[in-house]
């Protein structure tokens, strides 16, 4: 398994993926015109990680900046991916970061929060 | 309507009436309808944290969309209005002035040997200087109904909807005592040495005939005659 970098545009985020240390990246703005298609080789790569995913402890960091409705949803499926990882005794967090002036990004990690069961998700004010 | 997705609720009350009932055919269907009701369950949860969150992004966008709006309409170092907004301002007031059969004034407003100013203390003390100049006037025009922007350099532009010579000439005579009230020490040796104005009163009325530009040209002349006949006045 390789690491997923995926470079940072005007409307997509960057992903950076990496298995070797199990910290797994997600930074920039989700606009992307169809977020199912722009996600779906993240999704695939996290398919995979997760079932070879030992005891080791693996963190999802998201610092997403604005995001559009598909991309929440893409999210919502994520954490639920993962949250079901967590469920069968998988060590996993979630870090939301966002910076101290952009309530809207602190406002939605609550959101995302609020709708989670045990899958420890950390808000990260910078 | 209480909640948007009072059709949602009503759906769920109605498969938990159904299950209620117990008419399944067998226990693996009850089974089946119930972690169907519970995914549907699931999934509505979502839709409205994504709802919530769309509004908030959405609103956070709009408020962004409103003061991008006005910041670009303002003229960054005088905090007036800019060229740009003044354009379209008296566009709207040239068409409510043919509609109402009403005069239109302008005021061109110069500042006298700004380069010399410049020159002699500098583009800093020339930027304090626009800004005292565009508060002066500012403050002149308070009780009037007439519109100020900065038109370039150290020109600035009234507007005054609905207007008449006594109006415009008397407003021109208040920016200029206003201004003589601050006493900005100026680089040239006339007028006690004060920093002053020219001003050029363009007033007409427009007609579907006329062209938008006459009037700020009338104003532009009178300007000229202005500075011709010794600056620190104005002409009409």
């Amino acid at each position: 398994m390789q690491a997923l970098i995926i470079e940072s545009t005007q409307s997509t985020p960057s992903i950076y993926f990496d298995q070797t240390t199990n910290v797994l990246i997600l930074k920039g703005e989700s606009f992307p015109e169809n977020a199912a298609k722009f996600y779906a080789p993240a999704m695939q790569w996290l398919r995979e990680y997760l079932s070879a995913l030992e005891t080791e402890e693996a963190i999802v960091q998201f610092e997403i900046v604005y995001f559009n409705s598909s991309t929440s949803k893409v999210f919502m499926t994520i954490l639920d991916m993962l949250q079901a990882e967590v469920e069968s005794g998988k060590n996993i967090s979630v870090l939301w970061l966002c910076d101290a002036e952009n309530e809207t990004a602190i406002e939605c990690g609550e959101e995302f929060k609020e709708d989670l069961g045990s899958l420890p998700f950390k808000i990260v004010v910078l | 309507m209480e909640d948007i997705f009072e059709l949602e609720d009503k759906v769920i009350l109605e498969a938990e009436d159904y299950i209620e009932t117990k008419e399944f055919a067998s226990a693996e269907d009850e089974d089946r309808y119930e972690k169907l009701l519970q995914a549907y369950k699931r999934l509505l949860r979502q839709m409205r944290t994504m709802v919530r969150m769309s509004d908030i992004m959405q609103s956070k966008l709009n408020t962004m969309s409103g003061e991008l709006e006005k910041l670009s309409q303002i003229d960054g170092l005088t905090g007036l209005y800019n060229r740009r907004y003044f354009n379209e301002i008296y566009q709207k007031e040239w068409r409510k002035a043919i509609t109402d059969g009403t005069e239109l004034g302008t005021l061109m407003i110069d500042i006298d040997y700004f380069k010399v100013y410049n020159d002699t203390f500098g583009h800093l003390a020339g930027d304090l200087c626009l800004q005292k100049i565009a508060k002066s006037i500012e403050e002149s025009i308070l009780d009037s109904n007439a519109f100020v922007a900065r038109f370039g350099g150290e020109e600035f532009i009234l507007l005054l909807p609905n207007t008449n010579l006594a109006q415009c000439t008397g407003l021109a005579q208040k920016i200029m005592d206003q201004l003589t009230l601050l006493n900005i020490p100026g680089a040239i040796k006339t007028t006690d040495g004060k920093v002053t104005i020219s001003i050029g009163i363009g007033l007409m009325k427009p007609t579907e005939e006329t062209k938008l530009e006459t009037l700020i040209n009338i104003a532009d002349q009178a300007l000229y005659r202005a500075k011709k006949d010794g600056r620190n006045c104005w002409r009409a």
